[in-house]
């Protein structure tokens, strides 16, 4: 049997002595799509934050692709994409040349599907215009063409769902579903439960007291906080 | 280096040229910041031609210096504003790369406005420019002086860059440690102005270049730590 894509045991995190997350424990297989929700401030940015390797946890141990990453994230980081609230890109630079630059950085042979990722998000009448001229939408449509583009094996999707309109949602669905059949491993984090629950295996709560599991769809819209 | 540290530099540095590119009108304010510095500093100094061209180059490095904290504070900004440093960051780029192209797309910035800043001081202070080396050498100066100035500044503006009093904290950082390296790159363009009788010039560049190696090397294996959340 392959060892977990992802393996986080008693993940927790404090800025100065407030404990945002507490004892995390996670264990997830390649392919699977899991839905994480939590109440505002129950630590699921920051959880999704520590799994990218954007933020070193204060407590807990994490491994991902068979690696211990608290040893060092350099050798999974190309692996893992995260969608945050920050889009992660640059204001002055256009959306074209935003795209091309992380393609130069880390897939230059993606470098010739920038034009038809941008038309795959909707963004062709507007690749030449700089990102300050975005609204927040077209933003989030960038940073899902952005992505794409990366193609990373783990997918960590922080309210994927704002800001987007209804083309924009169902963009974000399909892409999903993508991913999925593509054996990507994901995790949606959301608020937004009913919208997201058809793409994903299963489904975790977030609490001050750790990660629960907790029922999908339907059930989920009525059970906000399991016992 | 390798060959995929190469690609990720090429694709640094055009980033970054294109962002100073599209951010055009700052350059211009940034100029005329220090255009504005040259001229109260000569009010300062009075009216005396001899003693205003005398004092120039130190009054020069005083404005490219006042200058500089405004153009590190604004390339990080945009840096840190949307998460972008962190994304490279989680795009496995080494930090020492990011470090060099920052710095180094800086120093090329900064060594325009000394540039300019030395076509002002020159023309307001009537400062001359006696050494047989001339303009060339005079352009090699500021180049090593703004790379001396860019390499612990642009560590520094990425510590400063999310700090609350980030504007306060960062001169007050940054400045003691230039101290060295810019009262070489002083003694260096005042040689250049006023004569080089018994051939000072090379021990003051040579002190320059020591710091620059320094500074370089140090703040590029420190970059990594500062920018990484992890």
């Amino acid at each position: 049997m392959p060892p977990p894509l992802l393996q986080a045991v008693d993940l927790a995190h404090r800025f100065a002595d407030h404990w945002v997350l507490r004892r995390a424990t996670l264990t997830l297989t390649r392919g699977e799509t899991l839905l994480l929700s939590g109440s505002n401030g129950a630590g699921k940015t920051t959880l999704l934050r520590i799994l990218a390797t954007a933020l070193r946890p204060s407590w807990g141990r994490l491994r991902l692709f068979d690696r211990d990453v608290l040893q060092g994230p350099e050798q999974v980081r190309g692996r893992i994409g995260l969608l945050s609230h920050a889009h992660a890109m640059y204001a002055p630079l256009s959306a074209t040349q935003n795209l091309q630059m992380v393609c130069r950085l880390r897939r230059p042979a993606a470098l010739a599907q920038v034009p038809r990722r941008l038309a795959e998000v909707g963004l062709e009448a507007a690749r030449d215009l700089p990102l300050s001229d975005f609204s927040a939408g077209m933003q989030r449509r960038l940073a899902l063409a952005r992505l794409v583009l990366l193609d990373p094996e783990l997918l960590l999707l922080d309210e994927p769902l704002t800001q987007l309109d209804v083309d924009g949602v169902a963009l974000l669905q399909r892409l999903c579903a993508g991913w999925h059949r593509d054996g990507r491993t994901l995790i949606l984090c959301s608020h937004d439960l009913i919208r997201l629950a058809a793409l994903a295996d299963r489904h975790l709560h977030l609490s001050v007291r750790g990660l629960s599991p907790a029922p999908l769809p339907a059930a989920a819209a009525t059970a906000a906080e399991p016992a | 280096m390798s060959a995929t540290a190469l690609t990720q530099l090429q694709g640094l540095l055009r980033k970054e040229l294109q962002v100073a590119w599209r951010s055009g009108a700052q350059l211009l304010a940034f100029g005329c910041f220090a255009a504005v510095v040259l001229v109260l500093l000569a009010f300062a100094v009075g009216p005396q031609a001899a003693l205003l061209a005398q004092v120039a180059p130190g009054l020069g490095w005083i404005a490219l210096l006042f200058a500089s904290t405004l153009t590190l504070g604004e390339a990080m900004r945009g840096e840190f504003a949307h998460g972008a440093m962190e994304g490279l960051v989680l795009l496995a780029v080494p930090g020492w790369l990011l470090f060099l192209s920052k710095a180094a797309c800086h120093a090329l910035l900064l060594t325009a406005l000394g540039l300019l800043v030395a076509v002002g001081a020159g023309g307001l202070y009537g400062a001359p420019l006696r050494h047989p080396g001339g303009v060339a050498a005079l352009a090699g100066v500021i180049g090593l002086g703004a790379a001396a100035i860019s390499a612990p500044g642009t560590l520094y503006a990425a510590l400063c860059a999310q700090a609350r009093s980030r504007e306060l904290l960062l001169p007050l950082l940054l400045f003691p440690l230039l101290v060295p390296p810019l009262l070489a790159a002083i003694k260096a363009t005042v040689l250049l102005s006023g004569g080089d009788p018994f051939a000072e010039l090379l021990p003051w560049l040579t002190m320059l270049g020591g710091f620059n190696a320094l500074y370089w090397v140090l703040c590029a294996g420190l970059f990594g730590r500062v920018v990484d959340g992890w």
